[in-house]
Formats: structure tokens, C-alpha cells, sequence
């Protein structure tokens, strides 16, 4: 039985989120890895991207 | 990072240029093999200083401003450019993708006299190799710390390049180097990834801001924003009538324990038993209620207008007796026989009815009231409707009245029982048994909790519903003020998820540092128990991210070795960590990436058993290890642990030009390597002194 005390984990939290905003946390973290060997990304416009893509 | 080849030249003790490759694979182990100040640690810090700089070697690395070779400085004429070099090669994976790195770092100065050089300036330069193979070179220093950090962050360094003297001193850093550290352990653990992640959306979201502020529809804006607030409003409060409905089922069935209980006492066994009928009665009552109520309700929607029209009826009926009783109702004087009387031009009193004389005048006014007629037939007919209507209000009243009475009934036994249950409350709370009146408080309580529970739902299911009409009307405001404004629409709701992903990436970064803390402690734990024979210590990981070892009772010293290994364990468990980081939250497979440890003299203070056990961890612990030993290191449990997963091994000599006479050096001038006996220091007459770096022993 799930300890209703215990905290959250970050997975739970964002597979609790509503469908939109799940799509939107994973597509960032995704790109962020992906990125990851830049000293600075600019991923601002993809994210831009991937929330207009999300919207009903 | 996994290190590829790193080449020196005239750095430190080494004149020209000496090169090695290390071992990777599955014996990924490179040893080097040497006495004391025959350039291990000149080798470590090599790549340190090709990393970070001059800012970053290791303490044992001793007057850290001499990097120029002295030969190198000799043999140049004044005024000649010497420089040393260090090429360093690695790779790394970002995922599935591999890049590789070179990166040399030049150390530069003009010769001012016979022995010294000038003000020397540092130069460094990284080229980049991504899969695609377009190898970009940047010579940007602050770009290339950047790229480095990205790959081993400079302030979690010290945990890979391992000085093993001084090892034991890193898991007790001042504050300083605590808040690095940390720093550093979540940098390289991902959690950098989602703060770069909450950076981007929130730019993001200020772009999708100032596009909204170009459109002028403010009140738009508002009704979404309104609709936002009470969305959130409305879910926080299903959660709350959730929340409040699973207490309240706790609650009913602590009653219902405590019930069972009181049932089973032989003392009050019957009066439970009775208050339990009662309470059924109750509930029967309370459903004969609630239906009547809705019976009452229908009637009253229905028939409610008949009840009130009693009095309107009584007066309408009077009204036509009063005419009646005047003879003005009926008329009774029909128009056609009026026309036949003036026709025949005689009254019915016998009276002539001349044209232009009085009495044809009088019989043509009855005329007029025979226009009444119609009305009057109206007014009859309608009287006779009046009438029955005004009869079957009666029955409506009737009905009406069973109903309230019925009420009344249900009400009068429901206070009755109220009142029985009452009795049979005090009955049991005042009693002699003290067990049965602590139940009963008990009960009591929880029934008066039970009550608020319910008054509390009762006003939050109101609040849904209210919310519910409040949105509804929301909603339909924004449905026609969307026809006016589309676009203004699509970036609104962008902003709504621009902000509810940046509150949500917030929240999981923050839930997420707590299992890299609870996760590298746990592996921290498991790797140190693999190696630290000795029960009773435990290695826990600070708030800070600062490995501690806590002791078990009793022990009185806290030796060197143990926190040797804490610190091998605490690497041990970044590594995996570091493996499963943030892909594990978008499901990307993140165990490419791979991490070496190079440690100087890591035996020099463990005892047998321990130095096995550190010597077997080091190969576990990362995916390429490189251990620089001295003679007396290797020896033993060392070399025994370490030749068979030995990729490469390395010794580093000394060549004199002169006989050696120091007994000491001439002692420690051999070493046994798979089997062979191999010189470590070596003669050469007429030739300089020098240090050279010579691979003996590749894998078997």
C-alpha cells in the first residue's frame, strides 16, 4: 500500500500532470538532455515551440 | 569522460615530449608505476592543469609556478621563447551521441637570463569532435571551462583526480568548498539539467508575455485569467471534498468499531443493540423525510398558485352574486326581441313607439344593454369555472395538508428517537463500567466530528456547484470574446502552460534533489560496506551533499583509511548516479556515460585487508580507472588486485648520467611487473639526467 506520507517522487509528479503540461516538463527535459554537451544552449525558441504545439 | 591519451612536453621533470595512452575496455585499468618525484603526480596534474587550469592542482603538487621545464629553460638562449605543453584527449557521451576532445594547454615565456624565464602568459585551446565529425576549435577560455564543466564540473574535480595523501581530508571541507561541492554533485547528478530547463520556459514564457501585451483585448485577458483562478480554485476544493470524504470514512468506521465493541459487552450488549434499531428507524425516517420533501417541493411547483387563489375566487364570486342580486346580470332583455318591439312600433306596456317620441327613445337604450350581452354570457361562463376551480382547491388543500402532517409525524417520531438515543448515550457514559463510558466519550466525539465533516462537505459541495456557475457563465463570456480574438487566445493558453510548466518543473526539481540525496547515499552505503570489513559505521550524506561517516559507539580513533574509502565510496556512487541521472525522467537511456577516476598513492595508509578492498572498488566504482603507484605501492595486495585488470601499465624512469649512489634510490631502482623484474632507475653516461615514461605490461 502507497504510504500517503510519503513524498512524491519527481516521476509520480509528472505523470500526475494534466496531459498538456506533462507533454510540455518531458519535451523540456528531453531537449535539455540532448543539449546537454552545450556550455549554453539556447532553447528558448523550441520551447516556445513545443508549449504553442501543446495548446487545444 | 573517458580519457584517451595525454602528452607532456617539457612540463615539470619531463624535457621533450613523453606521451601515454590509457586503457579503456574491459581491462580499463592504466597503472603507473614510480618512485617518489619521478613525475606522478607532475602526470596527474597534467591533466588537472589541461582541465582547469593553474588554478587547480592538487596540494601535493609542489611550486605550482614552475611549469617550464629547467632543461628546456637552459638549453634556450635569452631572449628565446620555451614553452611547456600538455595535450590532453578524451571523450564523452551526451546520451547516445560521443564527442571528442582535445585540449592543449600552453604554458609560455621569454628566457630573461641564464637560468630564469620572464612573466609567463598561459594559453589554451579545445577542439570539439561531435559525430558528425566537423571538429570546431575554440580558444575562448571562458567557452571552454563552460564545455569542461558540462562534462566534470571543476568543483567536484578533486573527487576524480584523488591525491590518495591527502584523500582523507576531503570528506571535511570548510564551508566553502561544502557549497561547491553540492554545487557541483547536482550539476553532474542532472538536476542542472531541469534548472536550465526552468531558465528556458521562463523565457519563453516572457516572449509568449510581451506577444499578449501587443494585443489590446484586456478584458479577454481577464476572463481568462478568471478562469484560471477559478479552475485552480475548483480543483483545489475536489481535492479538499476528497480529502475530507476519506477522513470522514475513517471516521464512520471508528464508529462502527466502537459500535462493535459496545455489542460485545455483555452489560450494555442490548442497549447497543437498540440504540443500533433506533438509529436504522432514524435512517428510515430521514429517507420517508426526504422523500416527502421532494413530494412537497413537486406540489408546491405545481399546484403552489391554486393555494393562493382561494381568497381572488371567493371575491370573484361575490362580485356576480352582488350583479345578480341588482338584476343586472343576466341582462335578460335579448337584443332581437328589442328590434322586433321597434320593428312593430309598439312597446310591450301598449306605449306608441313614434319616430322622434320619448318612449321609442327609452326601448332604444335597452337596445345598448342588449350590446352587453356577450360580456355577460362571458362572464357567466366564467363564473361556472371559477366556481369548480374554487371547488377543487379543496382537494389540493387536502393533499397539501397530508403532507405537511405527515412531516409533522416524521419530524415528532425523529425527536423521539433523538431522544431515546440520547438516553441510551448517557446511559452508557455515565454507567458504572469505566472501559464502556471511555468507548462512549470516545464515540461521542467522533460523532461530533462526523457531524462537522458532513456540515463541512455540505458547504464545499455548494462551493463546487457555485464555482460551477460562476465558470459557466466565464466560459461563455470567453466563447464570444474568443470569435473576436483567436490569436490572443492560442498565446493565453500558452501562457497558462508556459506558467504551469515552469511551477511544475520547479516542483519536480525540488523532489527530485531529495532522491539524488537519498540515492547517493544509499550506493555510497553499499559501496563502503563492500570494502569496510568493520560493522557499525555508517556513511550518510549531509544536507549539503558532504559525505560523513558516523562511528560507531566506542570507537576511539577515526583513522585516515576509513574516510580514504568514504571518499572512494562517495565517487563510487556519483558515478552511478550520474548514469541513471534526469534520462530516467523522459525515459532516454542515460547509462552511456562514463567516468574515470585517477588517484595518486591510494594505498598509502590502508592495511592489508583495506587496501585489497580499495583496490577492488576502484575497479569497480568507474568505468576507467588510473592509478599512479610507487615502487613500495605496488607491492602486494596492490599489484595482486591490479595486474589482471591492468590494461596498461606504465613505469616511470630515471636515467642518470652518473653513478648512483643514494642507497635509498639505488634500493627502490627495480620493480616486479607480470612476473618481470624491470628497472626503474637507469645509468647513462654523458647524458643529461632525465625522466621518462615507458609502458612495460599491456593486458594479458
Amino acid at each position: 500500500m502507497t504510504d500517503p506520507m510519503k513524498a512524491k517522487s519527481a516521476k509520480e509528479i509528472i505523470d500526475e500532470l494534466p496531459e498538456q503540461v506533462r507533454r510540455v516538463v518531458k519535451e523540456i527535459i528531453r531537449l535539455e538532455n540532448k543539449n546537454s554537451h552545450l556550455a549554453k544552449p539556447h532553447l528558448k525558441e523550441e520551447i516556445y515551440k513545443a508549449i504553442a504545439e501543446a495548446i487545444p | 569522460m573517458k580519457l584517451l591519451s595525454l602528452k607532456v612536453e617539457n612540463f615539470r621533470q619531463f624535457f621533450g615530449e613523453r606521451e601515454m595512452t590509457f586503457a579503456a575496455g574491459q581491462k580499463s585499468v592504466t597503472v603507473v608505476i614510480g618512485n617518489n618525484g619521478f613525475g606522478k603526480t607532475t602526470l596527474l596534474n597534467a591533466i588537472v592543469y589541461a582541465l582547469y587550469g593553474s588554478e587547480s592542482f592538487t596540494p601535493a603538487f609542489e611550486d605550482p609556478e614552475h611549469l617550464v621545464n629547467d632543461r628546456a629553460i637552459q638549453e634556450a638562449k635569452v631572449g628565446q621563447s620555451v614553452q611547456s605543453k600538455v595535450v590532453f584527449d578524451f571523450s564523452h557521451n551526451f546520451g547516445p551521441q560521443k564527442f571528442k576532445y582535445r585540449i592543449t594547454r600552453t604554458c609560455k615565456g621569454t628566457k630573461k637570463n641564464s637560468k630564469e624565464l620572464g612573466a609567463t602568459t598561459e594559453q589554451i585551446m579545445l577542439a570539439t569532435t561531435p559525430p558528425s565529425g566537423n571538429t570546431e576549435v575554440t580558444e575562448d577560455a571562458g567557452e571552454i571551462q563552460d564545455q569542461i564543466d558540462r562534462i566534470l564540473p571543476r568543483n567536484l574535480y578533486p573527487y576524480f583526480f584523488l591525491d590518495g595523501e591527502r584523500i582523507e581530508k576531503m570528506v571535511s571541507p570548510n564551508k566553502e568548498e561544502r557549497k561547491r561541492l553540492a554545487l557541483a554533485t547536482k550539476q553532474l547528478a542532472g538536476l542542472e539539467v531541469l534548472d536550465r530547463g526552468i531558465r528556458h520556459v521562463a523565457e519563453a514564457r516572457k516572449d509568449i508575455d510581451e506577444e499578449l501585451g501587443d494585443i489590446a483585448i484586456n478584458e479577454l485577458k481577464e476572463f481568462m485569467k478568471d478562469k484560471i483562478e477559478k479552475e485552480n480554485e475548483l480543483e483545489e476544493l475536489k481535492k479538499e471534498i476528497l480529502r475530507v470524504n476519506t477522513e470522514m470514512e475513517a471516521n464512520n468506521l471508528y464508529i462502527e468499531e466502537i459500535d462493535t465493541k459496545l455489542k460485545g459487552k455483555k452489560e450494555v450488549g442490548d442497549l447497543q443493540k437498540r440504540r443500533e434499531r433506533l438509529q436504522l428507524e432514524k435512517i428510515d425516517l430521514e429517507e420517508q423525510s426526504g422523500r416527502l420533501i421532494k413530494k412537497q417541493t413537486e406540489f408546491l411547483s405545481r399546484s403552489a398558485y391554486k393555494l393562493y387563489c382561494r381568497n381572488v375566487c371567493a371575491d370573484f364570486i361575490e362580485l356576480v352574486d352582488k350583479l345578480k342580486k341588482k338584476g343586472e346580470l343576466p341582462a335578460g332583455i335579448k337584443r332581437k326581441f328589442v328590434l322586433e318591439l321597434i320593428e312593430s312600433k309598439r312597446c310591450i306596456c301598449g306605449a306608441e313607439l313614434g319616430e322622434g317620441g320619448t318612449h321609442l327613445g327609452n326601448v332604444k337604450e335597452w337596445l345598448n344593454k342588449g350590446g352587453m350581452h356577450a360580456a355577460e354570457a362571458e362572464l357567466l361562463t366564467l363564473s361556472g369555472q371559477i366556481d369548480s376551480f374554487s371547488n377543487s382547491i379543496s382537494g389540493h388543500e387536502a393533499e397539501y395538508g397530508g403532507i405537511v402532517q405527515e412531516r409533522k409525524r416524521i419530524e415528532r417520531s425523529k425527536v423521539r428517537i433523538d431522544s431515546d438515543l440520547e438516553g441510551i448515550s448517557a446511559k452508557l457514559g455515565d454507567g458504572p463500567f469505566e472501559d464502556i463510558k471511555l468507548l462512549e466519550k470516545k464515540r461521542n466525539e467522533l460523532l461530533d466530528r462526523k457531524s462537522n465533516y458532513e456540515v463541512d462537505l455540505s458547504q464545499k459541495k455548494h462551493r463546487v456547484k457555485d464555482f460551477q456557475i460562476v465558470l459557466e457563465k466565464i466560459r461563455k463570456n470567453i466563447a464570444e470574446a474568443e470569435g473576436q480574438a483567436g490569436e490572443a487566445v492560442d498565446l493565453m493558453h500558452m501562457l497558462d502552460i508556459a506558467n504551469r510548466t515552469e511551477d511544475a518543473l520547479k516542483l519536480v526539481r525540488s523532489s527530485y534533489e531529495g532522491e539524488l540525496k537519498e540515492k547517493l547515499e544509499s550506493k555510497m552505503g553499499k559501496i563502503f560496506s563492500n570494502i569496510f570489513i568493520k560493522s557499525g559505521y555508517t556513511p550518510r550524506l549531509e544536507d549539503d551533499f558532504t559525505p560523513k561517516l558516523t562511528y560507531p559507539v566506542g570507537a576511539v580513533s577515526k583513522s585516515g583509511g576509513e574516510n580514504q574509502i568514504l571518499t572512494i565510496s562517495f565517487i563510487g556512487a556519483i558515478i552511478e548516479v550520474t548514469k541513471s541521472k534526469t534520462a530516467d525522467l523522459d525515459g532516454e537511456d542515460g547509462s552511456t556515460v562514463e567516468y574515470p577516476v585517477v588517484v595518486d598513492s591510494p594505498f598509502g595508509q590502508l592495511d592489508t585487508t583495506n587496501k585489497s578492498g580499495v583496490a577492488k572498488a576502484l575497479t569497480a566504482i568507474c568505468d576507467q580507472a588510473i592509478v599512479f603507484v610507487s615502487n613500495e605501492q605496488w607491492s602486494g595486495q596492490a599489484m595482486e588486485n591490479l595486474e589482471p585488470v591492468a590494461g596498461k601499465i606504465y613505469l616511470l624512469k630515471y636515467t642518470a648520467n652518473a653513478e648512483i649512489k643514494d642507497p635509498n634510490l639505488l634500493k627502490l631502482s627495480s620493480v616486479v611487473v607480470r612476473g618481470k623484474n624491470l628497472k626503474l632507475v637507469d645509468v647513462k653516461k654523458g647524458a643529461h639526467d632525465y625522466y621518462s615514461l615507458e609502458e612495460v605490461g599491456g593486458g594479458k
